[in-house]
């Protein structure tokens, strides 16, 4: 006969599914025993290392290029980076500040400007990653510049594509080297920036965040 | 295998590659057969890469992650697991009543909607906020449980532990060298204790 279920059997019951209440070894000793499936296969585990090494590796160089944000490229990598480290993808951060989806990853890739962005959406999204406003200023100015260099740095990327067996993480370094090298060379040309537009869009930016 | 987690945490803070193999190899297994056994209407290919998220949280998080007693990375790696073994199955619309239970008075009611968003809503703002976190919000009533557990031997909390997860009286017996006959009687006394003390915590 089925025992009757009282409400502390519920709530145990209910908090060990919710895994408030870890099992004993003992008893995930047995559950294996039990268990004709014990061992996962060596090759399910070999890969679930190798997806853990690739991880620790990527937190790694993230967590690097992180500590000094002002020398990023631009405002879009912060944002990737920052998402890679925190593990969200940008749905999340989409819903959060209010922004469409896609915006977000076009920015991402400086493929918009930034001043399509409204004053209140940029101020959202700086806020939401936990930018410090001088250094969000410098990368947007950035995310600006490269922007409008886009149409160079797709073709000068385009010949580095996968037809020459190089590997994804190494295309990405090379896109990320040409955009820094871009950068500098444009900067030096431009410096101060001469746009009327950017400047009032960020003199704007920096009053709405203070 | 059987490797202190102490080792395994340290060896994750140093962000060893060592250290996310001994992780796979010791808990692996563990929580395959954990998942089989609590999350039926989860597929095991979903199993699978459940246990490969948790592992992957577990890297992440390791950094804020204090071991205080020795319980507490098994703890901590089983919670992750379960939170996303929920979520997977809030997603897939399979979500059971448990997740509705809230406090000692409240009832798992069927096709409660307003409950069960509102369960939707904060798992969707935790898992933004660090929900995996060792720091994460605590559930205070499974905190006033676990204290309760706590303070109850090895044997006692495996009869409470083994008897609500439906272990055979037999086996339990076994482990704690308590007559089959009885393990029932301790079961419900355990219960009937856990209920006064979950009274008084919460204020008679």
């Amino acid at each position: 006969m089925e025992e009757k279920k009282d409400r502390m059997d519920v709530l145990l019951k209910s908090l060990i599914k919710m895994g408030e209440l870890p099992p004993e070894d003992r008893i995930i000793d047995y559950l294996m025993d039990l268990s004709s499936e014990r061992e996962i296969p060596k090759v399910v585990r070999e890969k679930t290392i190798a997806k853990l090494e690739k991880r620790q590796k990527e937190l790694r160089d993230t967590k690097k290029r992180l500590q000094n944000p002002a020398k990023l490229n631009s405002f879009g990598e912060y944002i990737r980076l920052i998402r890679i480290k925190e593990k969200f993808d940008t749905s999340d951060l989409a819903t959060r500040v209010k922004i469409a989806k896609n915006k977000i990853n076009l920015l991402e890739n400086d493929s918009i400007s930034p001043l399509d962005f409204t004053l209140d959406e940029m101020a959202r999204l700086i806020r939401a990653i936990g930018l410090k406003a001088q250094i969000a200023i410098e990368l947007i100015k950035k995310s600006y510049q490269l922007f409008k260099m886009q149409p160079h740095i797709a073709e000068a990327s385009a010949r580095y594509d996968d037809k020459h067996g190089i590997p994804e993480s190494k295309i990405e370094d090379m896109g990320r080297a040409l955009k820094e090298l871009m950068l500098k060379s444009s900067f030096r040309k431009t410096e101060p920036l001469a746009d009327p537009e950017l400047e009032n869009y960020l003199k704007d930016l920096q009053d709405k965040l203070k | 295998m059987d490797v202190q987690d102490s080792l395994i945490v340290d060896e994750l803070k140093r962000d060893s590659t060592i250290g996310a193999r001994l992780l796979v190899e010791k808990y692996q297994d563990w929580l395959y057969i954990w998942g089989k056994k609590q999350y039926e209407s989860l597929s095991l290919q979903d199993l699978l890469e459940i246990i490969d998220d948790t592992f992957i949280r577990v890297i992440e998080k390791i950094a804020l992650f204090q071991f205080r007693t020795e319980k507490g990375f098994k703890n901590w790696v089983f919670t992750i697991f379960s939170r996303l073994c929920i979520d997977r199955l809030r997603k897939e619309e399979k979500i059971a009543d448990y997740m509705q239970i809230q406090s000692l008075d409240s009832e798992p009611t069927e096709n409660n909607k307003k409950t069960f968003k509102s369960a939707r809503l904060e798992l969707d703002r935790k898992i933004f906020h660090d929900y995996f976190s060792p720091k994460s919000h605590e559930n205070p009533l499974a905190q006033k449980v676990r204290d309760f557990l706590d303070g109850l031997d090895e044997d006692n909390r495996t009869i409470l532990l083994g008897c609500a997860m439906e272990i055979p009286h037999r086996e339990i017996g076994k482990w704690t060298g308590i007559p089959v006959k009885h393990i029932k009687t301790y079961y419900s006394r355990l219960k009937k204790k856990l209920k006064n003390y979950l009274k008084e915590a919460e204020g008679g």
